[in-house]
């Protein structure tokens, strides 16, 4: 079963990096062929990268630099004594996101929550037309993690825990599957794996494989209403983790998308809020967080 | 010709990453890579605990001085938690301490952004408020 695992883990992520080599030949004729100038191309099925914390099936265009600040503040059951969350703890990620050819994108970003360095390759292998001869478009994505933080419990305990580099290491891998049902209304559904290299538990799952969704409804030519959800499948811990759901709004203004939404999960990267979210909506442990975004032509 | 120079790129940026995914990826979790994790091993829970030698170097690396932004000081915006002295750490609720470092759900799960005190940290805390928090 490990082996499995191990396979399915590799074959993935060395599909999805080795597509790149080829693709642009060979993916770009075959798209081309199926795809002649009679059938137009579904574009904006959403308008950012990300849909809350969710990468959405968008691909930036070419030669296009996209620079994101996103911000989680505390929850809104600490009370009015913390105003209710917006006096932190807050974890912030900055991040510069490029696609040189409106098909292959890369990302570098650190979030403080965790001290979490994040790199990721994504790839739009499908595009919905707009006459349905496509019918949905597919991107593969996948992220690496490595956190910076140091091990305070090594004075006492005896031990660093990130003894090996590699403790430090976790990837996540999502086919984003995505479908413009209409001018005003999209849906998205991501099956996705996720891998930590160091768990704490004997009884931990190192693997855990899930699905999350994702939806956006515009209101206003400039305004959308957001929604997502993940749902991890196999019981991965002990502890207890709840799954990430969130709401939110955003709006489009020039080379900017302003999003602002609630929250259950701390993380903005997948490896903390798929499996690590420790608050849930039930008693008010959601928080108040926004993503700018701002494109440059370069 | 342009483009055939990005592809070579594109490649070795590709071949770079699958290498580095695959090389890296192992199955570990610390109980089995760490025997002590849960039992006394180098963290001594036996004997008197006094806030000098016990308490001190297990608050201040995992909660206070050692953690820009946490509870280096009682005036931080950290709930007016700190845990940075004795004077600070006799003046909190232990039970909201206990509570938050044992992550049972009650209170805010401590500490925020790193990994669960080892067991028999906690142990220590445990003795050392049942045994009226010594110096």
């Amino acid at each position: 079963m490990r082996h499995l695992k191990f396979i399915i883990s590799f074959l993935f992520p060395c599909l999805l990096l080795a597509l790149p080599a080829w693709s642009q030949d060979d993916i770009t004729k075959i798209m081309d062929q199926a795809q002649p100038k009679t059938h137009p191309i579904s574009i904006a099925t959403f308008k950012a990268t990300r849909i809350i914390n969710l990468q959405t099936v968008e691909v930036l265009g070419k030669r296009t630099l996209d620079f994101r600040i996103s911000h989680r503040f505390g929850t809104f059951h600490s009370g009015s004594e913390n105003f209710y969350g917006l006096d932190g703890p807050a974890n912030i990620r900055l991040d510069l996101e490029y696609s040189y050819n409106g098909r292959l994108m890369v990302g570098l970003g650190r979030s403080s929550y965790e001290k979490m360095m994040d790199g990721f390759l994504k790839y739009r292998l499908i595009r919905q037309t707009e006459d349905n001869h496509v019918p949905l478009s597919v991107t593969l994505l996948a992220n690496m993690y490595y956190t910076l933080q140091k091990d305070n419990g090594k004075v006492t305990v005896g031990y660093d825990i990130y003894m090996h580099q590699y403790s430090r290491m976790s990837y996540e891998y999502e086919i984003i599957i995505a479908k413009k049902f209409t001018n005003k209304f999209s849906f998205q559904l991501t099956p996705y794996l996720l891998h930590y290299n160091q768990v704490q538990h004997i009884t931990d799952k190192n693997d855990i494989y899930g699905v999350s969704c994702g939806l956006r409804y515009k209101v206003t030519r400039s305004m959308a209403i957001t929604a997502e959800y993940a749902y991890n499948i196999n019981d991965y811990s002990n502890e207890k983790y709840y799954n990430n759901l969130g709401i939110g709004f955003e709006i489009e203004t020039g080379g900017h998308v302003f999003q602002m939404h609630i929250v259950n999960s701390f993380g903005i990267v997948e490896n903390q809020f798929l499996a690590h979210t420790t608050d849930k909506w039930s008693n008010a442990g959601i928080r108040l967080g926004f993503n700018i975004s701002r494109v440059f032509t370069i | 010709m342009r483009k055939k120079n990005l592809n070579t790129i594109v490649a070795a940026v590709s071949l770079l990453f699958t290498i580095t995914f695959i090389s890296s990826c192992y199955y570990d979790n610390q109980e089995e890579l760490h025997p002590n994790v849960n039992s006394t091993g180098g963290c001594d829970s036996t004997g008197v605990m006094t806030y000098t030698k016990n308490i001190a170097p297990i608050m201040i690396e995992s909660c206070g001085a050692n953690n820009p932004g946490c509870h280096q000081i009682s005036t931080s915006s950290n709930f007016n938690i700190g845990l940075n002295s004795y004077a600070d750490i006799i003046a909190i609720d232990t039970t909201q301490l206990m509570s938050s470092i044992n992550q049972d759900g009650k209170f805010s799960k401590m500490p925020k952004g790193a990994n669960k005190l080892a067991d028999c940290q906690i142990a220590i805390i445990q003795k050392w408020i049942n045994t009226g928090k010594q110096n």
